[in-house]
């Protein structure tokens, strides 16, 4: 079970300071995949970095907890958090070949990794690296061991990527939006790859993605962000079925459905800017049940349900 | 599943540099100078027929022919013999300057660049009044207080390419410290400085290895330049600056070839090195691996 806790983040900008995350709350159930959805620019991304402790020296944590192992990681010296990098908790980018080092062949990375975490060296390291290969779907795995990134497709790289996060049996993986760089054929096979792998080791995921589609494939828990709170969080049928945030409302509707007569609706407006957040609730601008209070009071997570919380004054209202 | 997999990794690095040999036969040039160069400077023991240290009053100012094949010096020194001595000295004091200012340069210029803040502007700034100076007139400074040596001239030629080798490092830092495959490093638990060592700097050569080309042409430059004004090696040393310097008077009376030899090979050896680091940007250039 990973934790975060009332985790705010201000970045540095200039003479300003710019808060990217008020006070996010998420919970990661061990053996489950949790989903982080929300619009470009909502803050999913720093979390996760945050998480790793790998955010820009402009950003600074102002509060909040990371709960790992009965720890906080927010708490430990950078010598401890090495340990915990890449063999407790591993990440995934969204691009995978700019995550490859372009001046070193597909197996560097694996080997050090192995070597680093698992004190694995020499043939044993090189075995193990190309059987990673080998089960994350790669052909010829002896071949992709010797090739350089840009010899490797988006989809094969992802895979080399997958396989580096997998390398130590990591407690939990960090996916951010690991399927949007790549085509959509291929997008799919990474899918049925990285839930097999998850149901095959029990793997902890937090699924970083803006896509629905995926979310409803994978998931079993949801969280939705939208300007750097989670707004929205449920388990993944009760989410579906009845969500309850105007702005989670807005995501479902804004879906294009197989088999559906009604066309996706749009959300009118944009992700308000940093610099430019509105007082009160951030979402009550674009929000189709908003009133006057929502313009002066940020609302606090409501329990609608055991597992199930929302950021909304008026959930309960205007329900469909 | 797509296989982009199938042309590159069977090749080793040779054979495709060999290919790039072929397809730019001016650097291939450029290297054969510097290497012939080298293996004149090499073999100047065996192959040299005269020493070229010793003195015949006898045989001075002997035009080009007979057993002198490029003529000799107002000493009656063999300049042929002195040439290839110089090879041997001029390349040894290019290549070791190039060396202390390539050390010393990445260094600065990689804490500048990783560490930023505080340490960048102490080492930039120091940087900058190195570089504030001609490079010439500072190398002339640095060799006259010294005083005129072998390993002075080389700290002095040395001294006014560190500045060069810093910004490069250090303007390259600060691209690839932003690449997502650091970040990657760090997320696999990488330290710092092993992101730095490991998975940085293999980055940042390319431009380095470039410029070192360069570079060693134009420190047999200033080498020569600075033996030229007395500030280098001293006058019976068979350097190519200081024979250039030591003929330098007899041109205009017709001996003509004391001055011409030397000169025409640090010119070469200058346009060798210069077409090499054309050609180098190249040759490592990873997306041909």
């Amino acid at each position: 079970m990973l934790e975060v806790r009332d985790l705010t983040v201000a970045f540095r900008s200039g003479r300003d300071r710019l808060t990217a995350l008020h006070g996010v709350d998420l919970r990661i159930a061990s053996g489950r995949v949790t989903g982080l959805v929300g619009e470009s620019g909502c803050g999913k991304t720093v979390t996760a970095l945050a998480i790793m402790r790998l955010l820009d020296p402009a950003a600074h944590i102002v509060r909040g907890q990371i709960l790992f192992d009965g720890r906080d990681l927010l708490a430990l010296s950078e010598r401890q958090m090495e340990h915990v990098r890449g063999r407790r908790i591993a990440m995934i980018f969204l691009q995978p070949r700019a995550s490859l080092n372009p001046v070193f062949p597909v197996s560097a990375p694996l080997i050090d990794v192995l070597r680093r975490h698992r004190g694995l060296t020499g043939p044993a390291a090189r075995l193990e690296a190309e059987s990673l290969l080998a089960r994350v779907g790669l052909p010829r795995p002896r071949d992709v061991m010797r090739a350089y990134p840009h010899h490797l497709s988006g989809g094969m790289c992802q895979r080399v990527m997958i396989a580096l996060a997998l390398a130590c049996r990591p407690a939990v993986v960090l996916a951010d939006e690991p399927t949007t760089a790549l085509d959509v054929t291929i997008q799919l096979q990474i899918i049925e790859l990285l839930k097999g792998l998850q149901r095959e080791f029990g793997l902890t995921v937090l699924l970083i993605t803006h896509d629905l589609g995926l979310v409803a494939e994978m998931c079993d828990d949801v969280n939705v962000m939208y300007a750097g709170r989670v707004v929205e969080s449920a388990p993944a049928a009760v989410l579906f079925r009845r969500p309850r945030h105007p702005y989670t409302r807005g995501l479902m509707a804004s879906r294009v459905r197989r088999g559906s007569r009604t066309l996706p609706v749009a959300i009118p407006g944009r992700v308000p800017d940093l610099r430019e957040m509105p007082p009160g609730c951030p979402f009550h601008p674009r929000c189709p049940i908003a009133r006057e209070r929502c313009a002066a009071e940020d609302p606090l997570p409501d329990a609608v349900d055991t597992g199930h919380f929302v950021r909304c004054h008026f959930w309960a209202e205007g329900a469909a | 599943m797509r296989l982009a997999a199938d042309a590159g990794p069977r090749r080793s690095v040779w054979s495709g540099a060999s290919d790039l040999w072929r397809a730019h036969p001016i650097t291939l040039a450029g290297a054969a100078v510097i290497a012939l160069v080298a293996l004149a400077g090499m073999a100047a023991p065996v192959v040299a027929p005269f020493d070229p240290l010793t003195v015949n009053p006898a045989e001075a100012l002997r035009p080009p022919g007979g057993p002198h094949l490029m003529g000799t010096d107002d000493f009656g020194q063999d300049i042929w013999s002195r040439v290839l001595w110089g090879a041997r000295l001029d390349l040894e004091i290019a290549l070791g300057a190039v060396a202390v200012a390539l050390l010393a340069g990445c260094t600065l210029g990689a804490v500048a660049g990783f560490w930023g803040g505080w340490a960048d502007e102490v080492v930039m700034r120091s940087m900058d009044i190195l570089q504030a100076f001609p490079s010439f007139i500072l190398a002339m400074g640095i060799a006259a207080a010294l005083g005129p040596s072998f390993r002075n001239l080389v700290v002095s030629v040395a001294l006014i390419n560190v500045a060069v080798y810093a910004r490069l490092m250090r303007a390259r830092l600060l691209v690839v410290k932003q690449a997502l495959y650091a970040t990657a490093a760090r997320g696999a638990g990488n330290p710092p400085w092993r992101v730095l060592l490991v998975h940085l700097l293999p980055n940042c050569l390319t431009p380095i290895f470039v410029q070192s080309s360069l570079q060693s042409g134009w420190a047999i430059l200033t080498a020569a330049g600075l033996s030229f004004v007395g500030l280098g090696v001293r006058i019976p040393e068979p350097e190519w600056g200081v024979m250039v310097a030591m003929g330098v008077a007899r041109v205009t009376a017709g001996s003509w070839w004391v001055s011409f030899y030397p000169g025409l090979c640090i010119a070469l050896v200058v346009m060798g090195f210069n077409l090499v680091g054309d050609g180098l940007q190249d040759l490592l250039d990873p997306q041909r691996r």
